[in-house]
């Protein structure tokens, strides 16, 4: 049995929701008072022409300007999700650890992912480590992932797939493409309506004919981001999460990871690989069912010292640093 | 975009779960109040027609938000649906009431996200952490 150090509490250590929602919080707060401006600087709501469409009808202005909004929110939305997954650049610190498998979640795994494919996450493997390396995955951690077995804690592992990123891109410009689109459409069928008047009920039917023209703007805008997201899953292939040497890794087997950590906004504030750079597998736990998803597994049955021949310089368990040659 | 999210973490960084769900909700009905309440002329109108704006701007807000973090945050529809409900109802109403008390149409998306979040605030005294579908948990 490994000496291990104090075990991370399971959970949030502190406030971790999504980085996500609170960039498209602040996004669409700022989106919605340039519309407000917008409006009330031109009377959207007297607006009766759109010239460069030749379209008119009373409150046209409120009705292009609620499109404009709804299809700026997917896109804003679609950018949001693009940048977290492949265009920011989080800093980090090399780090390498060790342990088995307990979980695999493959990007492109569920509906949400084909149907909003600006969602889509690269690959995740789950690792329970080994206990040496307790202190590496809590360091500044908001959150402590565990296995339910014996909350034995586990290291959220992203290996880069080419064709999330593609995915994204084509995501974006198809719901660029959309949005204009329906934003057009939006507007063209909210001036349909033909709202006229003044009071409450022509309010109401205002209000009905921007909901419109946004519903219809943000629906264009997702299609437009399927079409996009789908051209571009096409063209970044089908690649799978490889170890160095060409292994497959599957739930069960020992791996050892080394790549940069980052504490990870989008996923509760954990400590997690973004990416992982060099992998090795070990063989295949052997363990009983009782036993599975402990880190006693790994200590006990996989060598302590794989992160040193690995990937030697980013060495962060408990071991003593290598002995310089002689 | 890294402006927006440094902006994002500054203002809303210790803010709730249910608090940011409200934010979303107030921001969407105040842009659809921003551009249309000038319509409405001076006149305040019957409760019963507040009542029935702010719930048909609820239901939008609701399907938006039902989306964002049930299926594109991946914390599942059944988890986010009833309880986004009753904030999207709750802060729907607000954000129409005080709009038209206050008139003044550019300032109703800002109005709603304070709304909204003071709302949030209250519902999560009242809510259970949720569990995301991969089986992690959130503070809300």
């Amino acid at each position: 049995m490994a000496n291990c150090p104090p075990k991370p509490p399971p959970g949030s250590t502190g406030a971790s929701t999504d980085d996500i929602v609170k960039t498209i919080l602040a996004v669409l707060g700022i989106l919605g008072t340039v519309a407000g401006v917008i409006g009330a600087v031109v009377s959207s709501t007297s607006v009766t022409t759109i010239p460069i469409l030749g379209i008119t009808g009373a409150g046209v202005g409120s009705i292009g300007l609620s499109g404009a909004a709804a299809a700026g929110a997917v896109i804003v939305t679609s950018f949001v999700f693009w940048f977290d997954r492949c265009l920011s650049d989080p800093d980090g610190q090399v780090s390498c650890s060790a342990g088995v498998i307990d979980n695999i979640e493959p990007a492109f795994d569920d509906a949400a992912s084909v149907i909003f494919p600006f969602t889509v996450q690269h690959d995740m493997i789950s690792v329970v480590v080994q206990c040496q390396f307790w202190p590496l995955l809590q360091q500044t951690a908001g959150f402590i992932h565990t296995n339910p077995t014996d909350n034995s804690p586990a290291f959220h592992c992203y290996f880069y797939n080419k064709a999330v990123c593609s995915t994204q891109a084509g995501a974006f410009v198809g719901a660029v493409v959309g949005g204009v689109v329906g934003l057009v459409l939006g507007i063209i069928v909210g001036a349909a309506l033909g709202c006229a008047g003044t009071g409450p009920f022509y309010f109401f039917c205002l209000l009905l004919a921007c909901i419109i023209a946004a519903i219809i703007a943000a629906v264009m805008a997702l299609v437009g981001a399927f079409t996009g997201g789908a051209i571009g899953h096409l063209a970044g292939g089908f690649p799978t999460p490889t170890t160095d040497d060409g292994g497959r890794p599957s739930v069960g087997d020992y791996l050892t990871t080394c790549g940069k950590t980052i504490i990870y906004g989008a996923d509760e504030h954990a400590r997690v690989y973004w990416f992982v750079e060099h992998s090795a597998l070990h063989g295949h736990s052997q363990v009983g069912a009782s036993q599975q998803w402990v880190h006693a597994d790994p200590d006990d049955n996989m060598p302590a010292d794989t992160c040193r021949q690995l990937c030697p310089d980013n060495f962060t368990g408990a071991q003593p640093p290598i002995e310089p040659p002689r | 975009m890294k402006a927006f999210i440094l902006l994002g973490q500054l203002l809303f960084g210790k803010l709730p779960f249910c608090s940011l769900v409200g934010g979303i909700i107030g921001v969407i009905v105040g842009t659809f109040m921003s551009l249309t309440q000038d319509a409405l002329g001076t006149a305040m109108p019957p409760m019963t027609d507040i009542i029935t704006r702010s719930l048909l701007l609820a239901l939008v807000a609701w399907v938006f938000v039902v989306l964002l973090f049930g299926v594109w945050l991946r914390y599942g529809i059944t988890q986010i649906a009833a309880p986004a409900a009753v904030n999207a109802i709750l802060t729907s109403f607000f954000t129409v009431w005080f709009n038209l008390l206050i008139r003044v149409a550019w300032l109703a998306p800002l109005i709603g996200l304070l709304v909204g979040i003071l709302i949030g605030l209250i519902l999560c005294r009242f809510c259970r952490p949720l569990v995301r579908a991969t089986g992690r948990l959130t503070d809300g």
